[in-house]
């Protein structure tokens, strides 16, 4: 089952931030972490996650460096300060949010 | 789509040109992961160069996703302000860095190499611009005379200019017998030498740049006597 882009788009933030929360990671890495964890639900195209990081460098949540991995320099991103406490306001909200939306759908008795 | 074509068309959407290379680069090792591992997986080369491409999705899509978060104005704005810091730190630091010299050098007298003989002077002349201590005359190996001297500017009159006068040597006659000049602007400190020749009645003027003049019975300092 693939995710519709809206949903995708929304949360792909607080996951890669969350990702890289748990360790730094270059983004093929981290593209192939999210399709694990995500059983391939997160099927993103795989080219949209650089704007994604490149949006959360320039807002000073990650940061970045050239690293030598695996015998090829990459770019590694890794969380800054910043981005823990945005990722941990995020992921309460999210919280807040799902449970709210479970509430309402098991309402219905679904 | 042949992963050369894909990085192009990425490029041509960023509109600022200095982060071109390296987003190619980020992306072209993405790319050369991919396809090493959907080779392992057991895919030929072309097979996987192709699907490799695919899954990055549509070029021109994510080149103008990424042309947003490099945006010229910005970006152009932070080059300019890493010319303009650059071009202040520069001269900021080589001018640190000659004055330094130049104040080292000015620690100890100094003597001419060609000396054959040197006789102490140790006059200060309190100059409106400088403060300037007339240390030695040499003797040189063939025969000339030079008094050498260090100077430091006066903060108050830091921009002395270039070649103003420090003092010049005359002959009881007011015959010009040498100067010293003060060489660049906003030298905090200087030394050299000044050539003269020895004055018909052993009495040398030094004049300052103020008029002041102070005389030097060089037989009271040189056993020579012409």
């Amino acid at each position: 089952m693939a995710v519709d882009k809206g949903y995708m788009s929304g949360s792909a933030r607080m996951l890669v931030l969350n990702l890289l929360n748990e360790k730094s990671q270059y983004g093929y890495e981290l593209i192939k972490t999210l399709k694990q964890r995500s059983n391939d639900v997160f099927d993103m195209k795989e080219g949209t996650l650089y704007p994604i990081l490149h949006k959360l460098e320039n807002d000073e949540l990650i940061s970045s460096s050239n690293q030598e991995v695996s015998g090829r320099v990459r770019k590694v991103y890794c969380i800054t300060d910043k981005g823990q406490r945005v990722l941990a306001r995020e992921r309460e909200e999210w919280r807040e949010f799902s449970v709210a939306v479970n509430q309402v759908l098991t309402f219905g008795g679904i | 789509m042949k992963k050369e074509e894909f990085l192009r068309t990425v490029r041509k959407q960023i509109h600022f040109v200095f982060d071109r290379d390296d987003v190619e680069n980020e992306l072209n090792q993405h790319l050369s992961d991919s396809i090493e591992d959907l080779m392992e997986e057991g895919l030929a080369v072309e097979e996987a160069e192709y699907l490799a491409v695919e899954q990055m999705g549509n070029p021109v899509e994510v080149g103008k996703l990424l042309n947003q978060e490099h945006n010229p104005l910005l970006g152009y704005l932070w080059a300019a302000s890493r010319v303009l810091l650059a071009c202040l730190i520069c001269p900021a630091v080589l001018y640190v860095g000659v004055m330094g010299f130049f104040l080292l050098k000015t620690i100890t007298p100094m003597t001419l190499k060609d000396s054959a003989k040197t006789y102490d002077v140790g006059i200060d002349l309190e100059l409106p611009t400088h403060k300037v201590k007339l240390d030695k005359i040499c003797l040189s190996e063939s025969g000339r005379y030079s008094l050498t001297y260090r100077a430091w500017t006066k903060f108050a009159y830091s921009r002395a200019g270039i070649g103003s006068q420090l003092f010049t040597l005359e002959d009881d006659a007011g015959n010009h017998l040498g100067g010293a000049t003060n060489g660049a602007i906003g030298n905090l400190s200087e030394c050299g030498s000044k050539d003269f020749d020895w004055p018909e009645n052993s009495v040398l003027h030094i004049v300052g740049v103020d008029g002041e003049i102070i005389e030097l019975d060089l037989t009271e300092y040189c056993d020579e006597k012409r």
